[in-house]
């Protein structure tokens, strides 16, 4: 098996993993289930911490729901941080007015955080190394 | 040509200062009638079980109060804060209704002791707290006091019109209204101020409360090191405990000098561990501190305590 | 013969027991007792503008090392050269002894997993990631410790054991190894590998130090949150491995639903119990 080999099939793991892709051959099934929920609940867990704060209380507990049917349909792709998933995430529901604008707050990810914050908040891909756990 | 309405100008004048001066003092006057009146209801003793939410509301109001909660909830470990001063639950419960409000609104996010200030204020508990301590004498009725400050800023009003209507015809006349004018513009600053006095005012039950609290903490502190000087983490403050230090004194008083620092609001953003100046905020400021005048603490400083 | 506990395999390297220090607890970590060193992630840090919380740390002389989780160390994509100089930047910033990533892959056709995912232990698999490690070794300019992972899932061709495909890769590359100890937990219980017999193939003298923490296990699948207590059977594993040979330092790694300074501080005590007791 070549590094073109393995590239090839890492990406199929992936993308059956994080985009609807189909499930590799000799892979158990449920097993795969198992971990795709778990990097959805990761990347949930930490959409919801750069998602601002006018935006959880616009929304509530629809948010989470909204941010679910947002992952499952928008694998994130190499070259865009947390952060900019979160600003797109955002955007779209300004978009459909479900979220009042704030261009004042529109680049920032995280209410009062301030650039710095926000930089450090997009280098910071991984926060928690966890999977899901109840809140 | 006589003088402007028949009556001349150093009368008026005269009579205008007496109408001034009258308009300045109706509110205080009438606000010394509230503390008669409750002195006479609930007497001029302090109450002997003050809790730390009533003195809490007593030195510093609604903010004070959540400020002592949360003090209480750092030091039991259910908050902790970061250097970034925000505050964050741990997951360990609170117990009451004020500090599980505080709790909910940190829960969502972690958020400074002003963002929890402003968001725990308007809740339920903080009311119920607020109610309890004007029924037993410790605090006036806002509404009371809001009437005292109407007739305070109407009669300055009423006054400042006058004065305005009078230097209009003598100009008019071509008289002098140079004094006038002065006049005038002092009757529109009473006016004015009188808009700025706090509704929240402590009865003469609360004064003697509060002061009684703070002398035994001075008792308390002259055996022993003042707290401030303790070590990081001895957090047993005279009789008060942290939360009662941090209700009659400020955060800047939590015996912690570094979660103080964090804790209080930053140098520059104005009062300190003070309301600072406004509506219902407080202006108990200076006769608060049972005689020491010190109550307002600097800004950051270290209240009545430093 | 088992080394002093005192004596670091890797010269300069950690002694003791440390945290994960993390913004949400960069007080707590300042002021926990008995903390010897602590660990960053490097994602998280700009190396120009260091948390001023660190600053506090070094300047007690607490080894602050750098943990990257972006690497892709096991990914057959080309190694993305400035998630190495950025750990290198991060490391140097902080006058580190060592930085760590681990053996996984978190990238691949254009998509990024947002986690950890396992490499199959297969000989071409390994010499991809001796490849991705040497070139990371040629730039990072202090010595590179790597991490077993915690897996939820297995690859069918998995050839060798994990200790084996660890051993051989720290031997071929000469990197140090960050041996996670929940991890090892993790592929335990979720694979049904034998923990005994990875610390049998595993070069423990190799362990620059040990993470350890807390997770949770649900339906015959343990979750490594980073967000729950450590569990006995980690504290357990964390026995076995001193008892075979003591690492110079263990580490407890906490990533969310941060418990009060007090729980905080007994679970270091808990590490520190089973790290330095006396073994005959």
């Amino acid at each position: 098996m070549s590094r073109e080999d393995l590239a090839a099939r890492q990406a199929a793991l992936l993308a059956a993993l994080v985009a609807d892709g189909p499930a590799p051959a000799g892979f158990d099934p449920a097993r795969l289930a198992l971990e795709a929920d778990a990097l959805r609940a990761k990347r949930r867990r930490l959409l919801l911490r750069l998602i601002p704060a006018e935006v959880h209380e616009q929304l509530g507990a629809d948010l989470v729901a909204r941010i679910d049917g947002w992952i499952r349909t928008h694998a994130r792709r190499t070259g865009t941080s947390l952060h900019d998933e979160a600003t797109a995430f955002v955007d779209l529901l300004r978009a459909a007015d479900l979220v009042p604008p704030s261009p004042r707050r529109r680049r920032r990810g995280r209410r009062g955080r301030g650039w710095r914050g926000v930089r450090a908040m997009r280098l910071s891909w991984r926060v928690t190394p966890g999977s899901p756990h109840p809140r | 040509m006589g003088p402007t309405w028949g009556i001349s100008g150093p009368l008026f004048l005269l009579v205008y200062v007496v109408l001034l001066v009258a308009a300045a003092v109706v509110g205080p006057v009438l606000r010394r009638s509230l503390d008669r009146r409750s002195a006479r209801d609930h007497g001029e003793a302090a109450v002997p079980d003050a809790s730390v939410e009533d003195l809490a509301l007593l030195a510093g109001g609604r903010r004070r109060l959540v400020e002592a909660a949360i003090a209480r909830l750092v030091e039991g470990g259910v908050l902790r804060v970061s250097t970034d001063r925000r505050l964050a639950f741990t997951g360990r419960p609170p117990i009451g209704e004020l500090d599980e409000t505080v709790v909910g609104v940190v829960e969502a996010r972690p958020s400074t002791t002003a963002g929890i200030v402003a968001r725990t204020t308007p809740s339920a508990a903080v009311r119920d707290l607020e109610a309890g301590a004007q029924r037993r004498g410790l605090l006036h009725d806002p509404a009371a006091v809001r009437r005292t400050k109407a007739i305070g800023t109407g009669a300055a009003a009423a006054v400042f019109v006058l004065g305005v209507a009078r230097v209009a015809a003598g100009i008019a006349r071509d008289a002098a209204v140079g004094f006038l004018v002065v006049l005038v513009v002092i009757a529109a600053v009473v006016a004015f101020t009188t808009l700025f006095v706090s509704t929240r005012r402590v009865t003469p039950r609360g004064k003697a409360t509060l002061s009684q609290a703070w002398s035994r903490e001075m008792q308390s502190r002259q055996g022993g090191a003042p707290a401030h000087a303790r070590a990081p983490g001895a957090v047993l403050a005279g009789s008060l405990g942290v939360a009662g230090l941090v209700a009659v004194f400020g955060l800047s008083s939590y015996p912690d000098p570094q979660l103080a620092g964090l804790l209080a609001a930053p140098v520059g953003g104005g009062g300190g561990g003070w309301d600072g100046g406004g509506s219902d905020g407080g202006s108990s400021c200076g006769s608060s501190c049972g005689g020491g005048g010190g109550g307002c603490g600097g800004g950051g400083g270290g209240g009545c305590g430093g | 013969m088992t080394p002093s506990p005192d004596a670091p395999a890797l010269p300069g390297g950690p002694v003791g027991v440390g945290i994960g220090w993390r913004r949400e607890i960069d007080l707590t970590v300042e002021r926990l007792p008995g903390v010897d060193f602590v660990e960053v992630v490097a994602e998280d840090l700009d190396p120009d503008e260091l948390p001023a919380s660190l600053g506090v740390l070094r300047e007690r002389g607490l080894p602050v090392l750098p943990h990257a989780v972006s690497l892709s160390l096991g990914g057959a994509e080309p190694l993305r050269h400035d998630r190495v100089r950025h750990l290198a930047a991060v490391a140097d910033a902080l006058g580190a002894p060592m930085a760590s990533d681990h053996v996984a892959f978190v990238r691949a056709g254009g998509l990024e997993s947002g986690h950890l995912l396992p490499v199959p232990r297969t000989r071409e698999a390994l010499a991809v990631v001796v490849d991705n490690v040497r070139a990371t070794q040629a730039e990072l300019g202090v010595p590179l410790a790597l991490e077993n992972i915690a897996p939820l899932l297995a690859w069918p061709d998995d050839a060798m054991t994990e200790g084996a495909f660890l051993g051989e890769l720290c031997e071929r590359t000469g990197a140090w190894l960050l041996l996670d100890v929940a991890n090892l937990h993790a592929s335990a219980v979720n694979l049904g590998q034998d923990p005994g017999e990875v610390l049998d193939e595993l070069p423990l003298e190799r362990v620059v130090y040990v993470h350890a923490a807390g997770g949770v296990e649900r339906d015959g699948v343990y979750h490594d949150t980073h967000a729950h207590p450590l569990t006995p059977p980690v504290l357990d594993l964390l026995d076995e491995l001193c008892a075979r040979r003591r690492p110079p330092a263990v580490l407890l790694e906490r990533d969310d639903r941060y418990p009060p300074d007090d729980e905080l501080a007994a679970e270091l005590a808990a590490l520190r119990s089973v790290h330095a007791r006396v073994r005959a």
